[in-house]
């Protein structure tokens, strides 16, 4: 068998997975920490202040990447929602539902350093404007499949409804995305996409390894809920009792 | 206006929920092993006693 589709049926493994995510999980950890030490040093000592916003544009490097992997996790939970639902794997329900609190989170952060950039830039906290209405709806979003999924009893009922959700809300994210074409709002307009960045590189680099730097946070995060998912699940499974027997 | 406090409430937000969105599986984890642990322990001795 190709070692690829091997590696896919090993992941639909429990205790194979969840011993793998264990050997994983520690090095998603280190690459996040030495990056965002990096991303922080280039980002708040070397890059310089912006010419119209100041000091404050230094914010950017921790809400532009939060904002993105609101957005990227959020995909990333309809499409792995989508894929349980068609072919019922449990660990993709797990990876699913395990998406929704770090997205949440992410979200989080995106709305609150966006409020706090936005005082100093726009002279106002809070605008009820489509890019930040948008951002909070996929916040609500996030939060209702999180309720959706603890409503239920039975883990995999939960995760087909959960997924259900997460399929129908990823409506919202073209709308976050081209909010600022479509209706005249206070938030700028991107200044990075596929044809190239209007930002000096001294910002670029910083921004992008602040945003590389987050997907590993997501990476180690992610392993490590879906691990105490899988173990609350399994508990009286006999791979759990041989588990406990080996880290004894 | 001095922007400092902006940043600095900032990147103390974003470092809490972090914190507080990274720690709590690892905790979870932690409690919810030690409890299996204790099950375990408590069925051995009834499961020995059951077998003489």
């Amino acid at each position: 068998m190709n070692r690829l589709v091997l590696f896919f049926h090993k992941t639909g493994s429990p205790p194979w997975f969840y011993r793998f995510a264990g050997k994983l999980i520690p090095w998603l950890w280190l690459l996040f920490a030495v990056l965002t030490a990096i991303g922080l040093y280039l980002g708040l000592i070397e890059a310089p202040p912006d010419y119209q916003q100041g000091e404050s544009v230094r914010i950017m490097y921790l809400h532009v990447p939060a904002a993105w992997m609101s957005m990227m996790i959020y995909a990333l939970m309809a499409v792995m929602g989508f894929i349980a639902l068609v072919w019922r794997i449990r660990i993709m329900e797990i990876l699913a539902i395990s998406s929704a609190p770090v997205g949440a989170a992410f979200t989080l952060i995106a709305l609150v350093t966006g409020s706090l950039w936005g005082r100093p830039t726009w002279g106002t906290y809070w605008v009820w404007d489509a890019r930040l209405t948008s951002e909070l709806v996929l916040l609500f979003l996030y939060m209702g499949v999180i309720a959706l999924y603890n409503a239920y009893d039975e883990p995999r009922k939960a995760a087909r409804a959960a997924a259900l959700l997460s399929i129908v809300g990823a409506i919202n994210l073209p709308i976050i995305h081209f909010s600022v074409q479509w209706w005249n709002t206070l938030h700028q307009g991107s200044s990075i996409s596929m044809k190239g960045s209007s930002i000096d590189a001294s910002m670029l680099w910083p921004l992008l390894i602040m945003a590389i730097a987050a997907k590993f946070y997501y990476g180690a995060n992610l392993l490590s809920r879906a691990r105490l998912r899988l173990l609350k699940q399994d508990h009286r499974k006999r791979w759990v009792n041989e588990l406990l027997d080996e880290e004894h | 206006m001095s922007h400092t406090p902006f940043i600095v409430a900032s990147y103390l937000f974003g470092t809490l929920v972090l914190l507080w969105a990274g720690l709590t599986p690892v905790i979870g984890r932690r409690n919810l092993l030690s409890q299996l642990r204790k099950g375990q322990a408590r069925r051995r001795p009834q499961a020995g006693r059951d077998e003489s």
